[in-house]
């Protein structure tokens, strides 16, 4: 009994002391800071109460959530803090490094950002994604040197990292606006040769071409920048943010409604949304306005138009009037068959912001009343904006084709003419252009895009 | 033999119970560290002594308010001072008017997509004022040709609309000008668009038709201030652009509807967040100077106040030569008015921001920029409610000979919270 007795007390012991050590652990240990201010998000208090309740309880991994939980709303600080836990539970963690010098850089503390990309740069792998990789750190230490307005370090940095497009970008653009186009343009063709159509780079061209006196080939290269796109990010703050930000609260849950349009599952749409609407009702969260805006366009497919109305009554009440809105109630009455008011809004709608949809009603509508005059000047204008959107996406032979049409229904409109020249130039027939120049100026003689791009025509 | 049965027993209980309480209570023990520090920028300032009292236009604010500019001007010439409102929620141009005491706001012009400033002038020269409004088409980030600059002619039967530039990206602002020495009035603009924009021209050739001119190519101009900043007699343009260049432009106006570029300024800085552009002459030494507010952060989903946002002021030297000194540090500062708030004989400036640190309910959303006669500025906190503030405006609306401050909110970023739309200011004077 003796043995067992001090067995006992061996065991009791060893319990007290271990738990002793787990009180001492719990009592000390790092607590999770949620920002104490009001939350216009009714679901958000909750979530980031539970993930920072794992994460005390967790690991690195689960402070990590937590940081990109918060960092997603846009508190910075206690972001920074959940980070900072990460990176001490796991010094590994290139990620929440980075996170961590992300949140101090966009809190405005440069100096001590730099230092924290420069460890994750350490610790990340090289790549070419824009957010975590070795790459993306040195090159946010080279926008940090520009912040602190230290172009020659920045310029250090971008040529160090000239195997990541966007430093090359930032190098050539320094070297341009340091006036040394010859420099430059080696770097800008190189840009171009990977994204031929980005805006950067050829708008970057541009300048160059000028310094350089090549004024006609600068005069090219404004006109081709018209038709590029912007296909290269130089600020990766959205792309980091967005999706922590769509990853928790009412963003969330929008999220998961807007994929049930992938369903065609409409009453399933308008039940969650109307939910949600619910949610937000006492908040002035801006959400509640998309939100209904969505609402409104699943009950135009659900041919629900009284619902349509009463949403619309709501979002008048609330201030909002815009072209979109508009649209809707004209939609809403067409629903109901009342024709004078619906083609009334649509107007008014139009003229805040024409769409081809919009024009294709509305030329629908005279259609059935056989008014193909003004059937006909719909049909033109929809083809005319079909026609810009082609060419603004350098899809040239297709705008031409919509073009075309416009031509046929709209003969007398300058701006027809105009599009209609600027794509014979850029599918190089110039005798065309020039005609179709001259057409656009017969009829708005005060047109002067036109007119200058018909003199430089004339130099080449 | 029997108390050693107990004591076995005592030790059994004890060796069971402890696991099990520790189990039970220790995790939910709390944490007695010390919470860390959270990180917290912003600015305050010290408390005016020139004592501002908050006016509420309106009693009811509806919705989350997008106004993009106010202007106290006298808009249906009764000499009294109205406020002109371009407001991108409800897509209209109004103005408030004081009958009886009471603002009362009036619509006067409706369905237009995201008006970012109305200018009103004289322009078919027959006596009335006419409105020239910039009409961005979009308020959020769009590189699409869906900008204009409407014209609204002043009739007998109100404004009618003349389309006078389209085909075009966000159109900022436009402001008149005479530039050929015809007579009539012509117009700069500024083409903000988003990744591509414009600086332009419009030579009023009569009958309301215009010629567009090109005077720069660069996106993110914000507004194109008129004035004779080389003082030669004929009126010349500047712009500042933002979108990641940050340069301040100059157009010599240099006869017979010519002009010289100059590029006056710049910085690599990518990230100032030039936000507008104010000429006035700050030193009083008879020429016009360029007050630079900055700290537009938009592209970030939740802007934070950094340490170069504040307000520039670009002393005009002569000859196009424009010395740059940095005149506060408000976080987040989006709009500049001039005038003389302390009626001491020189020119002061009212900030607003758009970005400060609005988790903290301290930092100022409206100040002013106290001028010590040298140029020497002491900046003094009128306002943190409401924020989000992005156009400010100085004027006598009491007519009680002092300056009075106005500000539009636009709120388009957390927190949803402190909501205004269009708020004023009473000048007290000193307390």
């Amino acid at each position: 009994m003796q043995i067992m007795i001090r067995l006992l007390m061996v065991i009791i012991t060893t319990e007290i002391v271990c738990s002793g050590y787990w009180a001492a652990q719990q009592l000390g240990q790092y607590v999770p800071v949620l920002p104490e201010i009001t939350f216009d998000d009714p679901l958000l208090a909750a979530e980031l109460k539970a993930l920072a309740e794992t994460a005390r309880q967790g690991e690195s991994q689960d402070w990590q959530l937590l940081g990109e939980g918060l960092l997603g709303q846009g508190f910075y600080g206690e972001a920074e803090l959940a980070f900072r836990q990460a990176v001490q539970m796991d010094p590994k963690n290139s990620m929440a490094q980075y996170n961590l010098a992300f949140c101090i850089d966009r809190t405005g503390r440069i100096a001590e950002s730099t230092h924290e990309y420069l460890k994750a740069a350490k610790l990340a792998k090289p790549s070419e994604s824009l957010i975590g990789s070795r790459e993306s750190c040195i090159y946010q230490v080279g926008r940090n040197a520009l912040r602190l307005e230290n172009p020659a370090e920045a310029e250090e940095i971008f040529l160090d990292g000239i195997g990541f497009l966007p430093a090359v970008y930032q190098y050539s653009k320094l070297l341009v606006r340091s006036n040394r186009p010859v420099e430059a343009m080696p770097k800008i063709n190189h840009g171009l040769s990977v994204f031929p159509n980005s805006v950067k780079f050829t708008a970057l061209k541009m300048r160059a071409l000028e310094q350089l006196g090549y004024f006609l080939e600068a005069e090219k290269e404004a006109r081709l920048l018209e038709r590029c796109e912007s296909v290269m990010p130089t600020d990766f703050s959205i792309i980091l943010v967005t999706p922590l930000n769509a990853n928790l609260g009412i963003q969330h849950e929008e999220e998961i409604s807007e994929q049930l349009w992938a369903d065609q599952s409409l009453d399933l749409i308008a039940e969650k949304m109307n939910e949600l609407l619910l949610l937000l009702g006492p908040t002035s969260h801006q959400k509640k306005y998309a939100l209904r805006k969505s609402l409104i366009k699943v009950e135009y497919e659900r041919q629900n138009a009284n619902s349509m109305l009463e949403l619309i009554l709501h979002a008048h009440a609330d201030g909002d009037f815009d072209a979109e809105l508009l649209q809707s109630e004209g939609d809403a009455f067409a629903l109901k068959e009342d024709w004078e008011r619906a083609v009334s809004l649509w107007l008014r709608a139009l003229r805040m912001s024409p769409n081809v949809t919009l024009h294709q009603k509305l030329a629908q509508f005279y259609e059935t009343k056989k008014d193909t005059s003004s059937r006909d000047k719909h049909l033109g204008y929809a083809a005319l904006l079909k026609a810009k959107e082609k060419y603004f996406k350098n899809q040239l032979e297709d705008s031409r084709e919509a073009i075309r049409q416009a031509e046929k229904m709209l003969p007398e409109i300058a701006t027809v003419w105009y599009y209609s020249a600027e794509i014979e130039r850029a599918l190089k027939n110039p005798d065309q252009a020039q005609a179709n120049y001259a057409l656009c100026l017969e009829f708005d003689p005060t047109h002067g895009r036109a007119v200058r791009a018909l003199n430089s025509l004339g130099q080449k | 033999m029997s108390s050693q049965k107990s004591q076995l027993i005592i030790l059994i209980v004890l060796a069971i119970t402890i696991p099990l309480l520790a189990w039970k209570f220790i995790p939910s023990l709390p944490s007695i560290r010390t919470p860390p520090t959270v990180y917290s920028g912003g600015s305050t300032y010290p408390k005016s002594r020139q004592h501002f009292k908050r006016l509420d236009l309106e009693t009811e604010i509806r919705g989350l308010p997008l106004i993009t500019n106010v202007q106290i001007v006298d808009l249906d010439s009764d000499g009294r001072p109205d406020i002109l409102v371009c407001d991108a929620q409800q897509n209209s141009v109004s103005y408030f008017k004081e009958v009886d005491g009471k603002w009362t706001e009036v619509q006067l012009i409706k369905d237009i997509p995201a008006p970012a400033h109305a200018t009103l002038v004289d322009i078919d020269q027959d006596g009335d004022q006419d409105m020239i409004v910039s009409v961005l088409g979009n308020l959020m980030p769009d590189d699409n040709v869906v900008g204009r600059v409407e014209l609204y002619e002043n009739t007998p039967q109100g404004y009618q609309r003349h389309v006078i530039l389209d085909e075009v990206r966000r159109v900022a602002d436009v402001q008149p000008g005479d530039f050929d020495g015809d007579g009539d009035i012509d117009l700069a603009v500024a083409i903000f668009g988003y990744a591509r924009g414009r600086v332009l021209w419009l030579e009023n050739r009569g009958e309301l038709q215009f010629f567009d001119h090109e005077l720069l190519n660069a996106p993110g101009t914000i507004h194109v201030p008129v004035a004779d900043f080389d003082s030669d007699g004929d009126l010349d343009i500047v712009a500042i652009v933002s979108q990641d260049e940050e340069e301040l432009w100059g157009f010599e106006n240099i006869g017979g509807g010519k002009f010289e570029s100059h590029r006056l300024w710049m910085t690599v800085n990518f990230d100032l967040g030039s936000a507008g552009l104010v000429a006035a002459d700050l030193d009083g030494d008879g020429d016009q100077d360029l007050i630079l507010p900055a700290g537009d952060n938009l592209e970030d989903l939740d802007a934070y106040p950094q340490p170069y946002h504040g307000c520039y002021w670009f002393e005009n030297r002569g000859s196009w030569d424009f010395q740059m000194a940095r005149i506060a540090d408000l976080g987040g500062t989006y709009s500049a008015a001039v005038g003389d708030l302390d009626n001491d004989g020189d020119q002061d400036i009212a900030l607003v921001s758009m970005t400060n640190n609005w988790s903290r309910t301290d930092t100022a959303s409206v100040v002013w920029l106290e001028n010590d006669g040298y140029q020497q500025f002491s900046t003094w906190q009128i306002a943190s409610d409401p924020i989000h503030l992005v156009t400010v405006a100085v004027g006598d609306l009491n007519s009680d000979g002092q300056l009075d401050i106005i500000a539009g909110g636009l709120n388009l970023r957390k927190p949803f919270q402190r909501i205004g739309r269009v708020s004023a200011w009473i000048n007290q004077g000193k307390n």
